[in-house]
């Protein structure tokens, strides 16, 4: 039934055919593209695009094509993770709060109102800036430990849109009969909570899931494009723009590749968070 | 209403007080401090960073840390910058300006664009022009600002050289014409966002008191559709828009971050982003709690909007 509401938004269906392409691209195209790497100096620097390199190289001879894939790996890996922490930690707090309420509901609900009074880009940029270089994840290598950092800064700033949205909830949800009769038979508060409210708020929190992720892209690569994000060498759509902005004049075509490929990836993640939402709960449907 | 009013600004104060403490705490909890700018400094010696610790007050308990911090901040004064030596409201007052014309022309330009396109879709619902406005916001709501800025850096400045590329005057200039030619990139980049949810918001507004009875009493009366839409229909459409638009000013404020660093506009945002290079921590410290205070102002000035123009809501 969801999925044959899904199959109708025709939006939706394209997307995820657009996404799906993507991602397939991203975990398998680095390994059949000419090798980027950065020692790698015997290529010609900034070549137009040809054969053998569909869109060109870069200042140090890389092959753009392969980067940009490699960089859709690190930006959807980062974007999948931030927002997953980032839903989670939002549920867990709107599941306290809405099930709660009293005083936990208070002092969260002040929280999330304090997280939303800084304005999210200066956190996010006050956080990377402070944790850069640093640990996070013992016996890893430097390079994927940014990663790491930066999906959970993203992840611990961007939750107070889903816990309102779940504690909102769980507000209406906990007075319903189900919930009292669980209670009657000498149901506990956590079984409550995860056997039978969160499984029924599932639906719109699954779509701010899919929003999020989109917008944990957007906010990676911008951090990155700042120089805050994803450090070079490796590679990540918003470094590679902001390394592209410094030959605007001799290769202006490698700034727009990182774009277009941010704008494709967001845009068909929102579309089908889109579809899942008419899909899934058709009250929500404007 | 002044009761309203009063209320709503004593509520939240504690909510601000709050995010000054949780500000205070990020920029203390984290690795580095507010001693990052001299730990990397090599001609710091470990006894003279002792010595600085003392001065700032460091070596205190971090609450009564907090209370010196409000303290000084009750009386007007941000302290000094690490960098420069200069009182940070010094600093502030001089970059501000630039943010508030920047901010403020992209406030009136996306006000009115998106406005515009929000009544005329709904006027026009389902038409090849309400289409074309749909799929605008669909782009601008995933567009990728900072690269959207870069696009129009790329073609306008670099390419066709047919404005400049960045700053706020040409050297030697200071004429109006000068300041306007160097504000139509940034501010079409900060206005793209903006521009595409309020024209969404507009519309869907607008559509739901088109179909009101109001508006067909006014039809029925024999106005002309240009006063039924402008007169009646605008104006109520207008109410619930407004809290919207109170409440995107601060991203505005944040989006400044982007549009200052990509077009040099030696504004609040990039004296924020130059800052944190240089660990320069009152400045910083001092631009989060602004912002913050915007944040809650904004909301304030939502909710005051909303309980002025709807005279059906009473708050007392």
């Amino acid at each position: 039934m969801v999925l044959r509401r899904f199959l109708k938004h025709r939006l939706a269906v394209t997307s995820t055919v657009m996404l799906v392409l993507l991602v397939l691209g991203s975990i398998v195209g680095p390994w059949f593209l000419p090798a980027y790497d950065a020692q790698d100096l015997s290529n010609t620097n900034q070549l137009m695009p040809t054969l053998a390199h569909p869109l060109g190289t870069d200042e140090l001879g890389q092959d753009v094509l392969a980067r940009l894939l490699y960089a859709g790996r690190i930006s959807l890996f980062v974007g999948l993770s931030a927002a997953v922490l980032g839903v989670l930690i939002g549920t867990l707090i709107g599941a306290l709060t809405g099930y709660f309420g009293k005083w936990i509901d208070t002092l969260g609900m002040r929280l999330t109102d304090m997280f939303l009074c800084i304005p999210l880009l200066m956190l996010l940029l006050v956080l990377s800036n402070f944790t850069r270089g640093k640990t996070l994840v013992p016996f890893v290598a430097p390079e994927l430990q940014q990663l790491a950092l930066i999906a959970v800064i993203i992840g611990a700033s961007s939750w107070m849109g889903v816990a309102r949205l779940v504690r909102g909830e769980f507000l209406s949800l906990r007075e319903q009969e189900f919930v009292e009769a669980s209670r009657s038979v000498g149901g506990k508060s956590a079984w409550i909570i995860t056997r039978h409210l969160i499984p029924n708020a599932m639906a719109p929190i699954f779509v701010a899931a899919t929003l999020q992720v989109g917008e944990a892209i957007i906010l990676e690569s911008g951090l990155s494009f700042l120089g805050m994000g994803i450090q070079p060498p490796v590679p990540s759509w918003g470094n590679m723009l902001s390394n592209a902005q410094q030959y605007m004049i001799a290769t202006p075509w490698l700034a727009v590749y990182p774009g277009i490929m941010i704008f494709l990836t967001v845009v068909s993640i929102n579309f089908i968070g889109d579809g899942l939402r008419d899909a899934l709960d058709p009250k929500l449907k404007s | 209403m002044g009761a309203y009013i009063l209320r709503r600004l004593l509520t939240s104060l504690p909510l601000l007080l709050g995010v000054t403490l949780l500000l205070f705490c990020i920029m203390h909890l984290m690795p580095g401090g507010p001693l990052a700018a001299y730990t990397q400094n090599p001609r710091v010696r470990p006894e003279d960073l002792e010595k600085i610790k003392h001065i700032m007050g460091l070596d205190q308990p971090l609450y009564m840390q907090y209370l010196y911090w409000l303290r000084s901040l009750l009386t007007g004064n941000l302290g000094n910058s690490l960098f420069t030596g200069q009182a940070v409201t010094e600093m502030i007052a001089s970059f501000l300006p630039n943010t508030l014309v920047l901010m403020g022309t992209s406030f009136v330009v996306s006000l009115a664009i998106g406005v515009f396109l929000g009544v005329m879709s709904a006027v026009k619902q389902y038409t090849p022009f309400d289409f074309g406005v749909t799929t605008f916001a669909f782009i601008g709501y995933s567009l990728p600002v900072f690269w959207f800025g870069v696009m129009l850096l790329l073609l306008f400045a670099a390419q066709l050289k047919w404005l400049p590329s960045g700053g706020v005057h040409d050297l030697g200039e200071t004429g109006l014409l000068d300041l306007l030619e160097h504000l139509v990139l940034p501010v079409t980049m900060l206005s793209i966002v903006s521009v595409a949810s309020w024209s969404r918001y507009m519309r869907s507004s607008m559509l739901e008191v088109i179909r009101q009875e109001y508006v067909r009493t006014a039809r029925a009366k024999g106005l002309d559709e240009f006063r039924v839409i402008g007169r009646h229909a605008f104006r109520n459409a207008l109410v619930p828009v407004v809290t919207i638009i109170a409440l995107a000013l601060p991203g505005i404020f944040g989006g400044a971050i982007m549009t200052e660093t990509i077009f040099a506009w030696p504004g609040i945002g990039r004296l924020f982003f130059d800052s944190l290079g240089r660990s320069d921590y009152p400045v910083i410290m001092a631009i989060l709690t602004i912002s913050a205070a915007l944040v809650v102002v904004s909301n304030i000035l939502a909710d005051i909007a909303y309980a002025a123009l709807d005279p059906r809501i009473r708050y007392d």
